[in-house]
């Protein structure tokens, strides 16, 4: 399956379950990226690092690092235009 | 101040909490101290009549388990855990309507601890405006608390909401909360809090990590089920929103973005290095012209006394109130970037650099103010969550070379590079200026890169963070920040700076030479006043006794006494004296070396006399006292050395410990000395000097 961090900006994809669920995970769980929260790939930071997503009017950066631990499948809403 | 009810106001980040308690309180707030915590605490009153409410503006939290250390002072306030003294009677919890259901993931943590609170709603005016429909008496019904509209900037909600709370207050204390339940102490646990909370700690036998998960899940799925039954919004993406995509396309763009934010710093960089000079001259002319006019009131007889007043209790003055231009600028501008959104966007786009060092991009402000002062660069690391690494920015923001040294930098290249042939086409002195600048950035983050794996070990902060939508900053906002800060700078760290002003002026003083200065009144008294050149004469023979003066004083003489040590790094007594003396101010160094080489008071970097008294200075067996080796090693010892009693204060104040401004000293002192000495000696060994 792939993680969050191989979409691309502007897919929109359902949040699978974290493989570690530790502090940051926590604090992206409190900001609604929760296991199965529906959240858009918005854009990379210079040179590809950090990624801002968005989930629920609600923009949020995560460093790739991070975001690989992330299973993502591709949302049947696909591409926001 | 303990006998009025407490009432505290909860929130996430950018709930609009600040505002709504600017209006509550008006002009009544003020920065509060309290002991064990190093952040500013907010607290304003709301009195009608004889009846008194204390407001309490707490950091802004996401979460009842806190992740950094300022969220983990609002949860041990509202869980009661903080002081004695500090007990709610009343929690606000202050909810973006237009963020509704993120918010409400407080409500369902309160909800669940059962801890009673109010609801205040903000930004409902935008919610309108945008189509959305929020049910207001729903909410409560829901939630089964009290519900009002706050928003801060609605004149009329405000004055109903603080007749509500009056109203609501009670006497007695909240009782205190049972921090027992397992989900609880498992998502504390996972967040790493459990020290700051005060739970116990799951069971070894616990999953805590899982029990955190489903707990996290739970509440999310109560925040959003409560926002389902009161909340609709309209299809169309809100406005607010497709505003922030709009300048995101810009500020967040990979060339666009980092230009952007090069221009915006390049003018707060100006604010601080150029446009606060005046401000700075202004204070001190006022000063100066108050003191001079004061001074007058001194009986002529009274010598001591008039020193005492002039270079004691006024430069007292003057050193403290310099500082406030660039820190009511440094908070003016950073406020408006916070307010706007844009702070966070820098935290976004500088990641990438500042995560190598191991710091938050939050980190990069200090670091820039830096090289105007370090006193606000220091107290602008509020801003940076994490203790160990706002300590980490603390410790070697001095090391950034600051305005104050570009004086020194100056006099030391214009006397002994003057000459110097250009390099690769490009003056010695422009070279010399590069590698000051390059060395002092270099330490800075070097040392940062050291204390963060050694002495304050922390992992590498977490970026998670969110990027708020864009809002107009309001500007009074911004000036009462700037306000309070300039204030609370000059209650916590004034007092330090004139004290130690006046214990340097003593060791300027003492002992007095009393025969010499009967001598220099009987000469002065001896010159012929109608000759031509009576005032000139007079002059020279008070600088040659301020010279005097100055050997035979307490500095002087420790200037000597330092001179063995100071001798390894190419430096005379002389230079001793100024090092001491600079610890007044970097910039002193220059008008002390005037004094010492007898050319009297008020000498600075561009006097040809000075350039020519340091060119030609000997020691007794005719060698050169500068050469350019001996520049080098006094410029490496101004870059690194922790020269500046205000700086000190600041950090004082900044980390509410004598014991972080002593190390401070302490290593910047040491890597001062070693590097000086390597410069020399090594320069020696090649032939140099």
């Amino acid at each position: 399956m792939k993680t969050l961090n191989e979409y691309l900006p502007g897919q929109k994809v359902i949040l699978g379950r974290p493989a570690l669920f530790d502090e940051v995970a926590l604090r992206l769980a409190e900001l609604g990226l929760c296991e199965g929260a529906t959240v858009t790939i918005t854009r990379r930071g210079p040179l590809g690092d950090p990624l801002e997503v968005e989930v629920k009017t609600t923009r949020i950066c995560l460093r790739a690092e991070k975001a690989r631990q992330y299973p993502a499948d591709l949302s049947p809403a696909g591409v926001r235009p | 101040m303990t006998s009025a009810p407490t009432v505290v106001l909860l929130g996430n980040p950018n709930a609009g909490k600040t505002t709504l308690f600017n209006a509550l309180t008006g002009l009544r707030a003020k920065v509060g101290n309290y002991p064990g915590i190093t952040m500013d605490v907010r607290a304003g009153d709301i009195v009608a009549g004889d009846q008194r409410v204390q407001v309490i503006d707490l950091p802004g939290t996401y979460s009842l388990a806190p992740h950094s250390d300022d969220e983990a002072v609002a949860v041990r306030v509202v869980l009661g855990r903080l002081a004695p003294h500090l007990v709610p009677h009343h929690i606000v919890l202050v909810l973006d309507a237009t963020h509704l259901e993120r918010h409400l993931y407080l409500a369902a943590q309160l909800e669940r601890l059962q801890i009673p609170y109010t609801v205040a709603l903000t930004m409902t005016d935008t919610l309108d405006a945008e189509g959305g429909r929020l049910d207001v008496a729903g909410l409560a019904q829901v939630l089964g608390r009290p519900v009002y509209r706050a928003s801060g900037n609605n004149p009329d909600e405000v004055q109903a909401f603080r007749q509500r709370l009056l109203d609501d207050v009670r006497d007695e204390p909240l009782p205190a909360v049972d921090v027992t339940p397992l989900w609880y102490r498992a998502l504390v646990e996972v967040a790493g809090a459990g020290d700051a909370v005060g739970s116990d700690r799951p069971g070894p036998d616990v999953d805590a990590a899982a029990v955190a998960k489903d707990a996290v899940d739970g509440l999310a799925r109560r925040a959003t089920e409560i926002a389902d039954q009161v909340l609709t919004m309209p299809d169309e993406r809100p406005r607010s929103e497709r505003r922030t995509d709009a300048i995101d396309r810009v500020m967040l763009h990979p060339v666009a973005g980092p230009m952007v934010f090069v221009v915006l710093f390049g003018l707060l960089f100006q604010a601080l290095f150029t446009w606060a000079a005046p401000l700075m001259d202004g204070i001190d002319l006022v000063v100066g012209g108050l003191g001079e006019l004061l001074v007058g009131y001194i009986p002529d007889d009274m010598p001591l006394s008039k020193s005492l007043f002039l270079d004691g209790v006024v430069s007292g003055v003057g050193n403290v109130l310099v500082f406030v231009p660039q820190i009511a600028i440094l908070f003016l501008a950073l406020s408006l970037l916070e307010d706007s959104g844009l702070l966070a966007r820098v935290a976004f786009l500088l990641d990438r650099v500042m995560s190598r060092v191991g710091l938050h991009g939050r980190a990069f402000v200090p670091f820039l103010s830096g090289f105007a002062c370090a006193v606000p660069a220091i107290m602008a690391t509020r801003a940076i969550s994490s203790h160990k690494d706002r300590l980490t920015t603390i410790m070697v923001t001095p090391l950034i070379s600051c305005s104050a040294r570009l004086p020194v930098y100056t006099l030391i290249i214009a006397t002994v590079f003057a000459t110097a042939e250009p390099v690769l086409g490009i003056n010695v002195g422009t070279w010399i200026l590069f590698g000051a600048y390059g060395l002092s950035v270099g330490a800075a983050l070097a040392i940062a890169f050291v204390f963060k794996r050694t002495l304050l070990k922390s992992p590498v902060p977490s970026l998670v963070l969110e990027l708020p939508v864009y809002r107009r900053p309001r500007l009074g906002q911004a000036a009462k920040t700037a306000a309070e800060k300039s204030f609370a700078f000059l209650r916590d760290a004034g007092t330090i700076i004139f004290a130690i002003t006046l214990v340097l002026w003593a060791l300027f003083t003492f002992p007095r030479d009393d025969a010499a200065q009967a001598q220099l009144q009987a000469d002065v008294a001896a010159l012929d006043k109608t000759a031509e050149d009576a005032e000139e004469r007079e002059q020279a023979l008070r600088s040659a006794h301020a010279a005097h003066a100055l050997d035979h004083s307490v500095a002087g003489r420790l200037g000597h006494a330092l001179e063995p040590v100071l001798s390894p790094l190419g430096f005379d007594w002389k230079i001793g004296v100024g090092v001491i003396a600079s610890f007044a101010a970097r910039e002193v160094f220059v008008s002390t070396m005037g004094l010492v080489y007898g050319l009297g008071d008020g000498t600075d970097e561009e006097s040809v006399s000075l350039k020519h008294a340091i060119q030609n200075d000997t020691y007794p067996n005719g060698e050169k006292v500068y050469t350019p080796l001996t520049g080098l090693s006094l410029i490496v010892f101004f870059v690194l050395a922790m020269q500046c009693m205000s700086t000190l204060a600041a950090t004082r104040r900044e980390t509410r410990s004598y014991r972080w401004p002593v190390f401070q000293f302490a290593y910047m002192t040491a890597l001062a000395y070693v590097a000086s000495l390597i410069t020399f000696q090594v320069g020696r060994l090649l032939g140099f000097g």
